[in-house]
Parts: structure tokens; C-alpha cells; sequence
């Protein structure tokens, strides 16, 4: 079905190889997991299936990839997108139109399918997958979840025979995994062939046949379904994989009771999004050192709720108190901090050292360069910001929450597309963080919560429970 | 921005085109003040129609206050300062009408409509494809400019000047991987396959096109004769 042979591929203005020497056989119907740490070349790998290398990235390729038997260099674009679907890690930039239902039909009308059999397509899909609650829908006000459920849906109209996924279930809920999971079986049963990168590895144990650990883009190692499984839970962790089985919260060691002298008191919140109340008069205490899980479906409210706390959005009723003093939402905005899931957005300066002088008080050199050595960025100190890698971005938005003088920190999501090793180090910097500040993380990585939380609060139908 | 309204009436794409085209050109022609607003009272209830009944309303809104300027401030404003307003106001108010047409066009017609349609009125495909491209990135752009600003408050980015100059970097950076992502995302669904796109969509012209486009010549006709006489 797919065959690579000797690739390798270094993209464009990058001395180092991307892939190196990689050669790999897929029969048709297999589940392929591509795993391994963060840059190990997984993202790049799906690439050479789906057409984008050579196509469209530019970059020293060399080797070939067969789609049965045709060289994907002298496929078109086109027709590799009639044999294969992907499925991108970015909900946000994976679609074509603004409206659901376009969506669905896209791939379709693309191949100039007739109207009739579409929308008889469409109806199929929609009813197999249950989506009919996408329908209709204008694709912004999706959730994460629902966004990556109609991108497989989307796909999967158009029939393919293999499909590419990177990183799926990177930015959504438990619900939204379990979903994925899913739809997975529904098309490994038809004997589709799969190729899934991903760093949430739990959710698809049962569905893998071979599981391909990339490290410095090689292959190290190629295992079986139940080669897999025995891998031990030390041997995972030195791999830095992420868990293999669903978290149990029974174990949940950092767990603290509710603080009796409260710092922070939210009495009857209630926050709005697009004038619709999503989270109904919350009320909730907090101290110094908590570190607080805020948890719920995706969709529910819990970046609104934030946004909120943090003076982005007006409350609609309700007050935050904070040492006996009573903020409104632009004075929450000194109080306040958030470490945003795209921290692209919000690095400003010219160089990482600069970064730091933006805040509105003086921070003195020492302290600058005390938290970068500790967070691995000395080196970069002159460079700027947007030529950092992502996670070294994400470390520098920490860094700059470290030194800011703002006494809660809002984390949106830290560890989406993170592998083990990194999720560590965000946890144990929101552990350090939470040492004088409050620390709030919208997240649904159950790993990171048991590693670094101390509290959860759950967000449900807009009320604000907290968890035992 | 998002999901295709449902209004009560519907209009093809192209009677929406061509009213476009139709609308503009008459109001860059057009110098009698009862003709515009009767164009822009049309245009309004096309909108409420169509199920935009809000967009109507603020062109409305804008067209009135415009208005009311141009015939109740100025003649009592001085000379100097009524000539400077008196371009604004009324060069403002004479394009209202062709913002309205455009709004129509866009706010209710999906972007692979507007593609089919273009396909229909034999457009090239490379001229097709980066145009609908650049239509659905506009959208991709104000919500990451929305995130930017949301990052400035919490860093306290005060005064224009500043905010702009924080702006330009990080939406630049944003905007090229938005870009390379979403035409990649395209690539993968097959766009630029060269046999002739369907449309699920069941367009045709009804009796309502078949009127709305006599309508919309005759005013064109109606412009241009006046032009060359």
C-alpha cells in the first residue's frame, strides 16, 4: 500500500535532516502509530504520505515514497487527496469554508461528484459519525472537539482509502478523544489503512498495530501491538512517551483541601460569551500556592470563565475580591496574567531579554538571567522571540509570568502537543510559579493534573463544582 | 462571519454579482439624493430578506446620521471646518449603498458558492482558487488580531502608537503560518482538481433572480445611456 523508501527530507534554510534514511513498508488495513518526542520528525513523516512533501514543503528530499506503486513525485496533488485524507493538528486552519455544511461537501465537490449522491453522502457520514449537531453551524463557534470531529468527518466523506492524522487530539477534551477513538475503529473495521502521529498515546493502545518510535528523525524502533503493551512504565518514561492507560484520579497525590483562609473569592461570577451566560454565578475561594485544575467539556465556558478572571471579557454579575479588595474587570488586568495556548500572540519585543522590560516594573538583570538559565533559554537571550521554537516560546511566556509582579496566573491549555519530557518541565514550573502566586490551568491532560494540581474545579452546563 | 443565514427570500450568486456591479456603478454616476436612499431602501429590505436583517439596520442607521449631518450640521458649521467634514460625510454616505450590495454578497453566500458560481461564469481556476483563498482568510485574520489585542491588555500595552508596533510582529509571524496552513489543509482536500467542482447546493436562477436581474440591467442600461447623453 505505502511504501518509503530511503527518505530523507531536511526542509528549507535548515542544515539538519528532518527524516533521515527512513524506509518503511504499510500493508493496506494497518494502524500505524508514529510517536516519539517532541521534533523527533513525526509531523514530518506524515508529510510524505499525504503529498505536502515534496508538493508542497520545500526542502532536500531524497528517496521515494510509493502510493501503491506510484511515486507520490509524480502524483498530482489532487490525486493524492482522492487516496488519502489528512487530518491536520490545528482545528483552527483546517478548513476551507466558514459554514459546517460546506465542510462535509467540500472533498466531493472538489472531485466533481454529482449534487445528488453528495448530499446522500453527506446524510450517511452525518449519521454514522453522529455529528448532526455540527450541521448547520458556522465553523468559528465550534469547539475544539466539535472542530476535529468534523475534520474527520469531512475527510471521511470523501472516502479515501488511507487516512493521515497529526496530533488529533491535541486540542480537545476526554469526550472529543473518546469520539476519535471511535470514528477510529469505525474506519479501521473497513479496512482502512491509518497513520497516526500523536503524543496521547492511551486512547489508541487497542487500536494500533505497529507502533513506530521516531527519535532525531530515525527510526529506533518498530513495535508490535504487543511488543507495545509490555513496554514498561519506566522504559515508557525514558522514552518520554506519554501514558499507555487512562489516568486514574483515585491516585491523585498533590490533592489539598479547599484553603481556609481564602486570598482570592469569586462570589457569583457570572461571565458571558457573545451575550449568552456560560458560567452562572461561580463562586469559589482560593490561596496562595494552589494550583487549580479547571476542567469541563470542551465548549463549556472554561476559557471564557478565565478571560473573565483575568478582565479580558466584563463580567455580567458577581465580584472577585482579592486580599478584602474588590477588583473590576480592567483593574484585574495588573492582577492577573495568561499564558495563552498560541503564545505566539503574545511576545512583543525585539530580543528574549527586552521581553522582560515590557512588564510595567523594573526587573534587575540578575533575576532575568537567573530564571532563563533555569529555563534553558541563556543562549537565546539576545534572539528574537519569533525565531524561537515553539516550546522554547512557551517557556519564555512562562518565564515572563515568573517575573511579572501579577499574583494569579491563567495557564490555556499548556501541554496540548506536548510529549511527557515537556509536560514535566511546564509542571514543574507551575509548581515553582504556584510557590507565591495562584495558578489556574484550563487543561485537559489528566497527566498533568495528577503531576501538578492541587485542586480541580469542573465546569459543567455553567455551573462551577469542585472535585474531591 | 460563520454559517449561511436563512433568510426568507434567496438570490443566486449571480444576481448578487451583477447587483453589485449594478449598484455601484449607478451610485459613482448618480447625483440625485432621492435616488440613492430609494437604492439603499431597496438594498435594505434584499437584506432583511435574506436574513441579515442587522447589517440592514446599521446601514440604515449610518445612512440617516450621514444625512442628518450633511443637511442639519453643516450649513450652520463654518465655512473651513463644513468643506473638510463635507467630503467625509458625503463620500461616506454616496458608498454606503455598494457596501451594503457587498455585504449581501458576502455575509450570505458561502465561500464554495462563490467559487462554483465563478467556475459557472467561466473563470479560471488560477485566478479562482487564490481569490477564494484570500476571502477565507480575512476571517482566519480578526480572530488571531482578537488574540493579539487580548495578549496587549494583559501585558498593558497603552497609547495607539505602542499598539501598533506590538501588533505588526507577532501578526505577521501569525498571519504567514495561518496562510501556509490553510492552503496546505486545502491541498489536502483535493482544490485544485481540474475536472468541473459541483455544488450540493441546489443553485438556480428562480422567477425572484429572473426579476432581480432585469431589475438590476435596467439600472445599468439606464446608467450608461445617461452617461453618453
Amino acid at each position: 500500500m505505502i511504501q518509503i523508501d530511503d527518505v530523507s527530507f531536511a526542509y528549507k534554510q535548515q542544515k539538519k535532516e528532518q527524516l533521515s534514511h527512513i524506509t518503511l513498508a504499510i500493508q493496506p488495513g494497518e494502524f500505524i502509530l508514529l510517536c516519539g518526542k517532541s521534533g523527533c520528525g513525526k509531523t514530518t513523516m506524515t508529510k510524505l504520505i499525504n503529498g505536502l512533501i515534496p508538493h508542497f514543503a520545500e526542502g532536500k528530499y531524497n528517496g521515494k515514497v510509493l502510493l501503491s506503486q506510484q511515486d507520490t513525485r509524480n502524483l498530482k496533488t489532487y490525486q493524492i487527496a482522492e487516496r488519502v485524507g489528512s487530518i491536520f493538528q490545528n482545528p483552527k486552519t483546517q478548513f476551507f469554508n466558514l459554514d459546517t455544511d460546506s465542510e462535509l461537501a467540500f472533498g466531493l465537490e472538489n472531485m466533481g461528484t454529482d449534487p445528488v449522491k453528495i448530499r446522500t453522502r453527506v446524510s450517511k457520514v452525518v449519521q454514522e459519525l453522529e455529528i448532526e449537531g455540527l450541521l448547520n453551524r458556522g465553523v468559528f463557534e465550534l469547539s475544539g472537539g466539535e472542530k476535529q470531529s468534523l475534520a474527520v468527518a469531512s475527510v471521511y466523506a470523501a472516502d479515501p482509502q488511507i487516512y493521515v492524522f497529526d496530533e488529533p487530539s491535541a486540542n480537545i477534551d476526554e469526550q472529543g478523544i473518546e469520539r476519535i477513538r471511535q470514528i477510529l475503529f469505525k474506519l479501521k473495521k473497513r479496512g482502512k489503512t491509518i497513520l497516526i502521529a500523536e503524543h496521547r498515546l492511551y486512547y489508541l493502545m487497542d487500536l494500533l498495530d505497529q507502533a513506530v518510535y521516531l527519535k532525531d528523525g530515525n527510526i529506533e524502533f518498530v513495535y508490535s501491538n504487543k511488543e507495545f503493551k509490555n513496554i514498561s512504565d519506566t522504559q515508557r518514561r525514558e522514552l518520554g512517551l506519554r501514558t499507555f492507560y487512562p489516568i486514574d484520579m483515585a491516585v491523585w497525590q498533590n490533592k489539598k483541601p479547599k484553603p481556609s483562609e481564602a486570598l482570592l473569592t469569586i462570589a457569583n461570577l457570572t461571565c458571558c460569551y457573545r451575550n449568552e451566560p456560560v458560567v452562572h454565578r461561580a463562586t469559589f475561594s482560593a490561596a496562595k500556592g494552589d494550583v487549580i485544575a479547571v476542567t469541563g467539556t470542551n465548549g463549556t465556558g472554561k476559557s471564557t470563565f478565565m478571560r473573565c478572571l483575568c478582565g479580558l471579557i466584563k463580567e455580567s454579575g458577581g465580584t472577585v475580591t482579592y486580599q478584602n479588595k474588590t477588583y473590576n474587570h480592567k483593574q484585574r488586568r495588573s492582577l492577573c496574567y495568561m499564558i495563552m495556548q498560541d503564545v505566539v500572540h503574545q511576545l512583543f519585543a525585539e530580543s528574549v531579554k527586552q521581553e522582560f522590560q515590557l512588564l510595567n516594573h523594573t526587573v534587575p538583570d540578575d533575576k532575568i538571567t537567573e530564571i532563563l538559565t533555569e529555563l534553558d533559554l541563556k543562549p537565546l537571550m539576545d534572539k528574537h522571540p519569533m525565531t524561537l521554537s515553539g516550546g522554547q516560546m512557551q517557556r519564555l511566556a512562562i518565564a515572563v509570568a515568573f517575573l511579572s509582579d501579577r499574583d494569579i496566573i491563567v495557564f490555556d491549555e499548556p501541554t496540548s502537543g506536548l510529549d511527557y519530557t515537556n509536560m514535566l518541565v511546564v509542571s514543574r514550573m507551575v509548581k515553582k510559579l504556584a510557590e507565591n502566586k495562584i495558578v489556574f490551568i484550563i487543561t485537559h491532560d489528566k497527566e498533568l493534573v495528577q503531576e501538578s494540581c492541587s485542586r480541580i474545579l469542573r465546569l459543567a452546563d455553567g455551573e462551577i463544582t469542585e472535585v474531591n | 462571519m460563520g454559517a449561511i443565514p436563512k433568510g426568507v427570500i434567496s438570490l443566486d450568486p449571480r444576481t448578487k454579482m451583477l447587483l453589485l456591479i449594478a449598484v455601484s456603478s449607478f451610485i459613482f454616476t448618480n447625483t440625485s439624493y432621492l435616488a440613492e436612499a430609494s437604492i439603499l431602501v431597496v438594498l435594505m429590505l434584499i437584506a432583511v430578506g435574506l436574513g441579515i436583517p442587522k447589517t440592514a439596520l446599521k446601514g440604515i442607521i449610518i445612512y440617516i446620521t450621514l444625512s442628518a449631518v450633511k443637511y442639519g450640521l453643516l450649513p450652520i458649521l463654518p465655512n473651513m471646518i463644513a468643506a473638510n467634514f463635507n467630503i467625509v460625510a458625503v463620500t461616506f454616505r454616496k458608498l454606503l449603498p455598494c457596501f451594503l450590495a457587498g455585504e449581501i454578497l458576502v455575509q450570505t453566500t458561502s465561500i464554495r458558492l462563490l467559487m462554483f458560481t465563478l467556475q459557472k461564469l467561466h473563470i479560471p481556476q488560477t485566478l479562482i482558487i487564490p481569490l477564494t483563498i484570500t476571502v477565507r482568510y480575512f476571517p482566519a485574520l480578526s480572530e488571531e488580531r482578537q488574540a493579539i489585542s487580548n495578549a496587549m491588555k494583559m501585558r498593558d500595552v497603552k497609547g495607539i502608537a505602542k499598539k501598533l508596533e506590538y501588533i505588526y510582529v507577532p501578526l505577521m509571524i501569525t498571519a504567514s503560518n495561518t496562510a501556509d496552513e490553510l492552503s496546505q489543509a486545502i491541498t489536502a482536500r483535493g482544490i485544485d482538481n481540474p475536472v468541473p467542482k459541483t455544488c450540493a447546493i441546489d443553485i438556480r436562477l428562480r422567477s425572484l433572480d429572473i426579476f432581480m436581474i432585469v431589475a438590476s440591467i435596467s439600472l445599468l442600461g439606464w446608467t450608461i445611456t445617461k452617461m453618453f447623453l
